[in-house]
């Protein structure tokens, strides 16, 4: 029997942690497979959550899911309502007569009630439920009710993400499209709409509330000569790596999330824009809800958004009346920083970022896991909740290779 | 004073006819909730059951007056 490497930590309502109860996790506990003790060889290609979902896609491209599967965004049948342990996941593509199997899973990503995945063949699938749009499979499809459909007109894609209503895809040339809300301007400027353009919503006052029900082309500027090489979304917000390791930003921009100007001057912008000054070449990007996080070749990491829980580890001493100096997190920074690792005598090169909702996780070429951020459910893995307002390493035997996030949830892929 | 996780415009919440209850996710995977009848009251804090993170509901209250819902 061979041991269990991945370890989750963080919010467990409905058993999304994948480590066999609903209680939530404040220290890396150990995941389990239905099934097996261990569905792995090696490293896994990606691990990632979303609203009480999440998934893990095995290096030999298989799904596996846990947690809430009421809309059936675990991909399984109704009767399961959630599952608190890892489940692989067979997915068989809803034709009106024949369905076919899909195998060879490259890419996944969890919005709130839905999933979204792309195969090692291109194609991109659909499941869960998406009342904004954000399944992509036309107006007619807000709920799939366990249908795996197909996300029509797209092809060669190569990986996908979710925002909270909204979900993009990246092909293999460097093109992006997107679909689900466009509220904020999320899905950017968008080439070729006049197909598929609704306009929803509670009232007719609300007629900012445009949402786009299958894939429409997201331009990073009016020539679309950028080779996009990786893309990342927010609850509200989406960012676009270019091949020459820029990066544009677009959509809410209420805690300055989109890097370049202050919310009281930029609310939300649909018009994609650089973000500037960055020290090396930006290599890696990901979203909390409200932040931006990159990594640059030389290993640092350059961050900007919201920071009142201290998402993005950055802390100020103030000096209060009746305390002394104390440490606060910096409400937010609509202008990139450098995030400070804690000061042990050498520098700390960072081989891999990403975010959860409102907390970050790094991993060291030295195989260590360090957090910050909004910690009430234990997603920071300290051991209590109290909230981490600058990166702190997460206590644990082994190299860590891997890491995933999602809403208040966190994973670890401990290598040895 | 409150600190609020976040001021939300009511169409930015989701509406279940069922429990007559007005939701939005919250970052720690259940959602802030405001009743139909809190709305007619004039409550505009919608809280999550499961965290201390609460956000405020900005409507028009004249809209859930009369059974206009």
């Amino acid at each position: 029997m061979s041991k269990t490497n991945l370890y989750a930590f963080g919010s467990n309502g409905n058993g999304q942690l994948g480590v066999g109860n609903k209680d939530d996790v404040l220290f890396p506990s150990p995941c389990s497979f239905s099934g097996h003790t261990n569905p792995f060889i090696d490293s896994p290609q990606m691990i990632t959550g979303g609203g009480n979902h999440s998934a893990v896609i095995t290096n030999k491209g298989e799904l596996w899911m846990s947690g809430l599967n009421t809309d059936r965004q675990c991909g399984l049948p109704s009767n399961i309502s959630n599952l608190t342990a890892f489940e692989k996941v067979v997915l068989n593509e809803d034709k009106n007569t024949n369905t076919q199997s899909i195998s060879a899973i490259k890419s996944v990503a969890c919005g709130w009630t839905h999933t979204i995945i792309s195969t090692e063949r291109g194609d991109v699938y659909a499941f869960g439920k998406g009342s904004f749009g954000e399944l992509g499979c036309g107006p007619s499809n807000l709920a799939l009710n366990g249908k795996i459909l197909r996300v029509e007109g797209l092809a060669n894609v190569c990986k996908v993400a979710c925002g909270l209503r909204h979900s993009v895809a990246l092909t293999t040339n460097g093109v992006c499209f997107g679909w689900g809300s466009n509220r904020y301007g999320q899905l950017g400027t968008i080439i070729n709409n006049e197909y598929n353009e609704k306009l929803v919503g509670l009232s007719s006052k609300s007629t900012k509330n445009i949402q786009y029900f299958s894939p429409v082309r997201i331009a990073i500027d009016k020539e679309s000569s950028f080779f996009i090489a990786d893309i990342a979304c927010g609850r509200n917000h989406t960012v676009v790596l270019s091949a020459a390791g820029d990066i544009y930003t677009f959509g809410n921009n209420k805690y300055g999330q989109l890097g370049y100007a202050s919310p009281h001057d930029i609310t939300h912008a649909e018009q994609p824009r650089k973000v500037s000054v960055f020290p090396g070449r930006i290599v890696e990007i990901s979203c909390g809800w409200s932040a931006t996080i990159a990594r640059n070749d030389d290993g640092q990491v350059i961050i900007w958004g919201r920071n009142d829980h201290g998402q993005l580890g950055i802390i100020q001493r103030i000096e209060s009346e009746d305390q002394g100096f104390i440490i606060q997190p910096v409400p937010l920074c609509y202008i990139p920083k450098l995030v400070v690792f804690p000061d042990d005598g050498h520098r700390h090169v960072i081989a891999a970022v990403t975010c959860g909702s409102e907390h970050s996780l790094a991993i060291t070429t030295t195989g260590q896991c360090l957090t910050w951020g909004w910690n009430e459910h234990g997603s920071c893995g300290s051991g209590n909740t109290v909230n981490v307002l600058s990166p702190k390493f997460v206590n644990g035997d082994g190299i860590i290779s891997k890491i995933g996030a999602g809403c208040g949830t966190s994973w670890i892929w401990i290598s040895g | 004073m409150i600190s609020f996780y976040d001021e939300l415009e009511i169409e930015d919440f989701e509406f279940d006819e069922e429990t007559q209850i007005y939701h939005y996710p919250c970052p720690c995977g259940d959602r802030f909730e405001i009743t139909v009848a809190e709305l007619i009251d004039g409550e505009e804090i919608a809280r999550c059951p499961s965290c201390s993170l609460m956000v405020r509901v900005i409507y028009d209250p004249d809209d859930f007056q009369d059974g206009n819902t």
